[in-house]
C-alpha cells in the first residue's frame, strides 16, 4: 500500500517535471506567435503572458509582407534548400553506399576525410570561397550558394545514411544477386527502398542545414531581391525602428516549412539518429 | 579495419572496387574543390598581408609572419579568444545537463508522449538567426516579456537592459545558445537510451541498486561514447557560432559578446583584411583539432 501510493506521487512529479519543461521550452516559439498577433499598441503596453483576445489581429502578416519582399526571399530560400538538398542526398547516398559496403583504403580515407571536414568552422572556408567565387564571377548567382551548401552538407548526410545502410544486412542484396540482379540493380530495387526511413531523415536533416544557412548567403548574395530568407530577415533588425510584432510575424513565415518538415518527419529523425549517428 | 582492406585479385573484386570509387567520387570532388583548396588559400593568406576588395590588392607581395606577430600582441584577439571558450563551455555544459535531463525523461512512458517530444525537439530546426531575433525580442530592455516575467515574480525592481549591457548581453547570447543547442543532445542522447536493454536495469535492481546507482553504472558508461561525440560536434557547433550571436548583438556593446568568428568576418568583410582574417581562422582551427582529437578515441570507436 505504502509503495503503491509512493508510486502514484513519483509519477505525480513526473508528470509535473515534463508541464515544466514543455513550459519553458516551448515558451520562446509561443511567444513569437502572441507577439506576431498582437496590435503595436498592445505590445508597448506591458503585455501579460497571457494576452487577451481583443489585442489580436492579423494585421502584422499583411504589413510586413506589403513592406519587404518576404515572399520572393521565402522563394528564392525554397529554391536554394531543395537544390542543395537533393544534390547533396543523391551525393551522400551514394558515397555512404561505397563506405558501408566497400571497405578499401580509399572509402576508408574518404569517410575520415568527411568526418574531420565536418569539424571545419565555416568562418575559416568564408574567406577563400568568397575570393574564389568573386575571380569566378558567381557573386549574386545562386549556384555559389548551393555549392557551398552542398559541401557543408554532405559531411553530416553522408555520416548518417552510412549507419543507415550498415543496418541493413548484406544478405539481402546477396539473395537479390543470386537471384540475377546485377549490383546496381540489388541497390536500386532492394537497398534503396529499405533505406527509405533513412533518406528521409537525412534529407530533413540536410533541409534544416539548407534553411538556416546564414553565413555564406550573407556574403555571397549581396542584391536584397535574391536574398535567402535568414538574410532577408535579419536585415529587418537594422531598421530605424524595430516593429516587433511585423517582424515576428516575417519570422513564423520562415520557420514554417521548416517546422512542419520537422514535425512530420521526426519520427524518422529519431530513428535516423539511432541507426546512423549513435552506433550504441 | 586493416585486415579488411584486401589486395585486388579476381575480375570481380576489381569490378567492386571501381563501383566503390566511382560512388565515392562526387563527394570527394565536391570536398577537395570546395574544401581542401580554400583550406590552402586560408593558410597561403594568413602568411600574405593582403587586401581584397573585389580582387586582391597586391598577390606578389612576399611571404610574412607579420599577420601572426600583429595577432598574438593583439588585446582584440585575445580577448575574443577567451570570450570564445567561455562561451562555448557554458553553453555547452548546461545545455549538455539540459539534454541528458530530458533524454532520460522522454525515455520514460507517459501519455501524449510524441507530442511532447516534438514540443521539447522544436526548437532545433529553427535557424540560428531566428532563435537570435527571438531571444533579443524576449530579452528586450524596454517591452521584453522576460523583464516583465521577472518583476512579476519579484526578482528584479526595474527594467534590465538585457542585451545593452556587456555582462547580460553575454547572459543573452549564452541563453539562446542553449535553447537552439538542447536539442540535438536530447535527440542523440536519447538515442542512446534506447539502445540500452532492460535486462540491466531489472539486474541492478534485483541486487538492490538504487536510481543514482543505475544512472551512474549503467547509464553513463553506456552512453559514454555517444557523450563524447554529440559534446564535441555540438561544442565545436557552439565555438564556431556566427548567426546567432551576430543577430543578437553583432559582437558588442563594446565588444562584449565579441567571439573569434565575429572578429574573424568583420575583419574580412568590414576591414576587407583577408590575410589577417585568415590568421583567425588558422587559430579557431587549431582550438577545433585540440578538441577533435581529444575526442578521437571516441570518435573512431562510434564512427568504425
Amino acid at each position: 500500500m505504502n509503495t503503491f501510493s509512493h508510486r502514484r506521487s513519483r509519477r505525480a512529479g513526473m508528470y509535473a517535471l515534463i508541464i515544466l519543461s514543455v513550459v519553458i521550452l516551448a515558451f520562446p516559439l509561443y511567444w513569437m506567435v502572441v507577439t506576431a498577433l498582437t496590435t503595436r499598441s498592445a505590445l508597448l503596453d506591458n503585455i501579460s503572458v497571457l494576452p487577451s483576445l481583443g489585442n489580436m489581429t492579423l494585421s502584422n502578416f499583411t504589413k510586413i509582407l506589403d513592406a519587404h519582399p518576404i515572399l520572393t526571399w521565402f522563394g528564392n530560400s525554397v529554391f536554394v534548400t531543395a537544390f542543395s538538398t537533393i544534390i547533396a542526398i543523391i551525393v551522400s547516398t551514394m558515397a555512404a553506399y561505397s563506405m558501408s559496403r566497400f571497405r578499401y583504403k580509399s572509402t576508408n580515407f574518404l569517410g575520415f576525410f568527411l568526418l574531420v571536414v565536418r569539424m571545419l568552422p565555416e568562418t575559416l572556408l568564408v574567406v577563400p570561397l568568397y575570393m574564389m567565387f568573386t575571380n569566378m564571377r558567381l557573386i549574386n548567382n545562386y549556384a555559389s550558394l548551393i555549392i557551398s551548401n552542398i559541401t557543408f552538407i554532405i559531411p553530416f548526410s553522408t555520416w548518417m545514411m552510412k549507419g543507415y545502410f550498415d543496418s541493413i544486412p548484406t544478405t539481402l542484396e546477396e539473395a537479390a544477386r543470386i537471384d540475377g540482379c546485377s549490383r546496381i540493380q540489388a541497390v536500386r530495387k532492394v537497398i534503396v527502398p529499405l533505406a527509405t526511413p533513412g533518406i528521409a531523415a537525412t534529407a530533413t536533416y540536410s533541409a534544416i542545414l539548407g534553411w538556416s544557412e546564414f553565413l555564406f548567403a550573407r556574403t555571397f548574395i549581396t542584391q536584397p531581391d535574391k536574398w535567402t530568407i535568414t538574410v532577408g530577415i535579419s536585415s529587418l533588425m537594422g531598421e530605424y525602428t524595430i516593429i516587433w510584432g511585423e517582424v515576428m510575424a516575417a519570422a513564423a513565415i520562415s520557420i514554417i516549412p521548416i517546422a512542419l518538415v520537422f514535425i512530420f518527419l521526426e519520427k524518422y529523425m529519431v530513428a535516423g539518429v539511432t541507426a546512423g549517428a549513435v552506433k550504441g | 579495419m586493416a585486415a579488411k582492406v584486401k589486395v585486388l585479385k579476381t575480375k570481380s573484386e576489381r569490378k567492386n572496387h571501381t563501383m566503390a570509387v566511382t560512388f565515392a567520387l562526387p563527394a570527394a570532388v565536391f570536398s577537395l574543390a570546395l574544401i581542401i583548396y580554400p583550406l590552402f588559400t586560408t593558410i597561403k593568406l594568413s602568411f600574405q598581408d593582403v587586401k581584397f576588395i573585389g580582387s586582391l590588392t597586391d598577390d606578389a607581395k612576399g611571404f610574412t609572419v607579420a599577420n601572426y606577430t600583429k595577432l598574438f600582441s593583439n588585446a582584440d584577439f585575445w580577448n575574443a579568444l577567451g570570450r570564445s571558450i567561455l562561451f562555448t563551455f557554458c553553453a555547452l555544459s548546461i545545455s549538455f545537463l539540459i539534454g541528458l535531463g530530458l533524454a532520460i525523461l522522454l525515455n520514460k512512458k507517459f501519455h501524449f508522449q510524441k507530442l511532447v517530444r516534438t514540443l521539447i525537439l522544436l526548437a532545433w530546426p529553427i535557424p540560428g538567426v531566428i532563435v537570435g531575433l527571438l531571444f533579443t525580442w524576449l530579452f528586450d530592455g524596454n517591452y521584453g516579456i522576460i523583464n516583465t516575467i521577472l518583476k512579476s515574480l519579484h526578482i528584479i525592481d526595474q527594467n534590465v537592459k538585457w542585451i545593452s549591457t556587456g555582462n547580460t548581453a553575454m547572459i543573452t547570447v549564452i541563453t539562446a545558445t542553449i535553447w537552439k543547442s538542447y536539442p540535438f543532445f536530447t535527440l542523440t542522447l536519447l538515442a542512446g537510451l534506447k539502445g540500452i536493454s532492460e535486462d540491466y536495469y531489472e539486474a541492478a535492481s534485483i541486487d538492490g541498486a538504487n536510481a543514482w546507482q543505475k544512472f551512474t553504472k549503467i547509464t553513463l558508461p553506456a552512453l559514454q561514447s555517444v557523450i563524447v561525440t554529440s559534446l564535441l560536434l555540438n561544442g565545436l557547433w557552439i565555438f564556431r557560432n556566427y548567426d546567432l550571436v551576430y543577430t543578437i548583438t553583432g559582437g558588442g556593446p563594446n565588444q562584449a559578446t565579441e567571439t573569434l568568428p565575429l572578429l574573424l568576418y568583420n575583419q574580412a568583410f568590414k576591414y576587407y583584411n583577408m590575410g589577417y582574417a585568415s590568421t583567425i581562422g588558422m587559430i579557431s582551427l587549431l582550438v577545433c583539432s585540440i578538441f577533435v582529437i581529444l575526442a578521437m578515441p571516441s570518435l573512431k570507436k562510434q564512427f568504425y
